[in-house]
């Protein structure tokens, strides 16, 4: 007899509890493979993120690097000396790949970069644009870019600066106006009026030491405006009864705590006289004692800047000598000794004319001098008797070192204007007097500085933005993230 | 019946690692969307700080910015822009038109949510231009005085995530002190 076979259905249900387990198993294992990659791909993504952080932290670094080539170029003069080339068919405008087209920085981990510079030098105010591109080690790559406008820096971006100390003697009011002198046009220079004074006006000193003296004595002046100082010691702001410092509406003896900053810090560079070597025309006069005109009939003016160029031992004179500078003529004068005016002498810087129908501009003069400096007599007369030159129009410069100040001990500048007093004076190693029977408009920057006389000071806002130094700087600086911003440079960075 | 235990501890073995994996994994999706919102946050703060001009009004908790136009003039005013730590709200946000439209109308953006404050540590922190590392003369701190002296600005916050049965996720976000490059 045969036995029996397992019944069918019993078979089937062992076998379908067994698939079912495995299906289960297979469920629950492709869950945990799928929770394993997302897990995994989520790690990954945060690693990547903060791979791709990292770095572009280095691609904002590339792009002030490129930026930071430029600045160098325009400062040394030389755009091939920093590996600039000129772009083709565009004069005045240059382009760089730094390290260089052919290497790259390196970063950890296989990642390079490199940035790209395109300058236009056309303007008084270069403009770069850099575009920095970082490769990681996957290949990937991503870009900064950022441009900078750049400009020389100005002595005057404050109104009355002095390495020690500053004091004023008197009740004067002192605020700015912002007059346009820094235009190339005169057309839209606007003369100071009550009417558009701005609460703006500036005084600063460097003066580091903490004692009983101040180093900005302001007396009972008006300061409508800003001070700066470079210590935390707020007495080191002397305000009388009568003075303050603020706005038009700060009360008697008050200093507006808001206006007062404590981190002063600028570097007073030496200026050295114009060197006559690169001149096509230049002269040296016998000392000036007696009236005299600049430019001198017959002379001739260095091609390149139109400007005359003299060089004088001394100027000494008395009585009612004049000096006068010619409308329409740009001199420039440097003293190697001292200059000396008394009596009713003066030096009169002619105002704009209209000579045969044709107008003339007003007459310019720098001074650049060596020794001290006594202009008290009928003082400088900086355009007509009521009417002013442009406050760049007439600016004195001390051109005695830190290091020969050290020996020989500070210059001495008294300043006096006639009516009123218009010009800019830089002579870090000066200790500079402005005695006003008049207003002085302005900007004074020395040593130590006192404003003596009842006249008031504007501070000349548009001072700080002429370039009378030859120290380039970045005016400007601005990431450039949009699309519609990057585009705008695509064609100048496509080499 | 042996086999039945074996199975059982092996599946409840593996149930427990499945659970362990998906609150790691929930913690860390927590942590890389804390990640994620504080670096925009701060890239877009950062951007917006290195270019300002000018602070208009500032306190521990809000900083208002003048943001300069295209041209080559460093202060002519293209918008303003508030980025403001809610510390009611526990929200970081920033009012103003969008970056790469000036001229639209201002908006308020919440850049970080669940935001809170450090203890003792204020979300903004503003220090005045010092040259050498030092301290100014006569200071023990670089900590500006007025909205004249703002050179540098730092913004700290500690921003928070939570799931129920996860662990919450906290990102303490100390930024560098950005410089105002512009003013």
């Amino acid at each position: 007899m045969i036995a029996p076979l397992i019944p069918f259905p019993a078979s089937s249900a062992r076998a379908k509890m067994r698939g079912s387990v495995l299906i289960v198993a297979l469920i629950l294992a492709a869950v945990v493979a799928i929770s394993l990659t997302s897990f995994l791909k989520l790690a990954l993504n945060a690693s990547k993120l903060a791979n791709r952080s990292f770095y572009s932290d280095g691609a904002q670094n590339l792009v002030d690097t490129g930026l930071e080539q430029a600045l160098w170029s325009l400062n040394n003069a030389t755009w091939s000396g920093a590996n600039f080339s000129a772009r083709s068919g565009h004069a005045g405008e240059y382009q760089g790949t730094f390290p260089s087209s052919s290497t790259y920085y390196n970063f950890s981990a296989g990642v390079k970069g490199r940035v790209k510079v395109w300058v236009d030098d056309t303007t008084s105010t270069p403009h770069a644009v850099a575009q920095a591109t970082v490769t990681l080690a996957d290949g990937t790559t991503f870009t900064k870019m950022a441009e900078a406008y750049m400009r020389k820096r100005s002595y005057f971006s404050n109104g009355l600066v002095a390495r020690d100390t500053l004091n004023f003697v008197g009740n004067v009011r002192i605020d700015s106006w912002i007059s346009n002198s820094d235009t190339t046009s005169t057309a839209d220079d606007v003369a100071y009026s009550a009417g558009i004074a701005r609460d703006r006006g500036q005084v600063a000193s460097l003066r580091t030491t903490v004692d009983s003296d101040p180093s900005i004595a302001i007396g009972n002046a008006d300061v409508y405006g800003y001070a700066a100082i470079a210590t935390s010691d707020i007495t080191d702001l002397a305000v009388g009864a009568t003075g303050r410092l603020g706005s038009f509406t700060a009360a008697n003896g008050y200093i507006d705590p808001t206006r007062v900053t404590y981190d002063f810090t600028t570097n007073f560079p030496d200026v050295p006289a114009p060197g006559t070597g690169g001149l096509d025309h230049s002269y040296t006069i016998a000392a000036i004692t007696t009236p005299t005109v600049l430019p001198v009939p017959g002379d001739l003016p260095n091609t390149t800047d139109g400007k005359y160029y003299y060089t004088v031992p001394s100027i000494g004179i008395a009585g009612h000598d004049t000096i006068t500078i010619t409308h329409g003529t740009n001199v420039v004068l440097t003293v190697t000794g001292n200059v000396s005016s008394t009596g009713n002498s003066e030096i009169d810087i002619q105002p704009s004319a209209v000579v045969a129908g044709t107008p003339v501009p007003a007459a310019t003069l720098a001074m650049y001098a060596g020794g001290d400096v006594s202009i008290t007599g009928n003082g400088v007369v900086n355009g007509s008797s009521s009417t002013s030159n442009a406050t760049t129009a007439f600016q004195l410069y001390g051109t005695r070192t830190a290091a020969q100040a050290a020996i020989s001990g500070m210059q001495s500048f008294s300043i006096k204007g006639n009516g009123y007093l218009t010009g800019i004076v830089y002579a870090p190693n000066a200790n500079v007097s402005v005695t006003g029977n008049g207003d002085t408009y302005g900007a004074v920057v020395a040593n130590q500085v006192h404003m003596v006389g009842n006249g008031n000071f504007h501070y000349d806002e548009s001072l700080a933005n002429v370039a009378s130094s030859n120290i380039w700087a970045v005016v400007k600086w601005r990431e450039l993230s949009s699309a519609s911003d990057r585009s705008t440079y695509s064609t100048q960075l496509s080499f | 019946m042996i086999s039945a235990t074996l199975t059982t501890v092996l599946l409840a073995g593996v149930l427990t690692t499945f659970l362990m994996m998906v609150r790691s994994g929930a913690n860390m999706q927590n942590y890389s969307e804390l990640e994620a919102q504080a670096r925009k946050a701060l890239e877009l703060f950062s951007r917006e700080v290195r270019l300002a001009y000018a602070v208009t009004s500032y306190s521990t908790t809000s900083v208002t910015l003048s943001i300069p136009d295209t041209s080559s003039t460093r202060n002519a005013l293209s918008y303003s822009v508030t980025y403001t730590f809610d510390t009611a709200g526990n929200r970081f946000t920033r009012t103003g038109p969008p970056v790469d439209n000036p001229a639209a109308t201002s908006v308020t953006t919440v850049l970080i949510t669940n935001a809170q404050q450090i203890s003792g540590v204020n979300p903004f922190n503003y220090y005045r231009f010092v040259t050498g590392g030092g301290y100014q003369n006569g200071f023990t701190s670089n900590s500006a005085a007025n909205s004249t002296e703002i050179k540098q600005i730092e913004l700290n916050f500690l921003a928070k995530r939570q799931n129920t049965t996860v662990v919450s996720a906290t990102d303490k976000v100390l930024s560098a002190r950005y410089i105002l490059r512009n003013k």
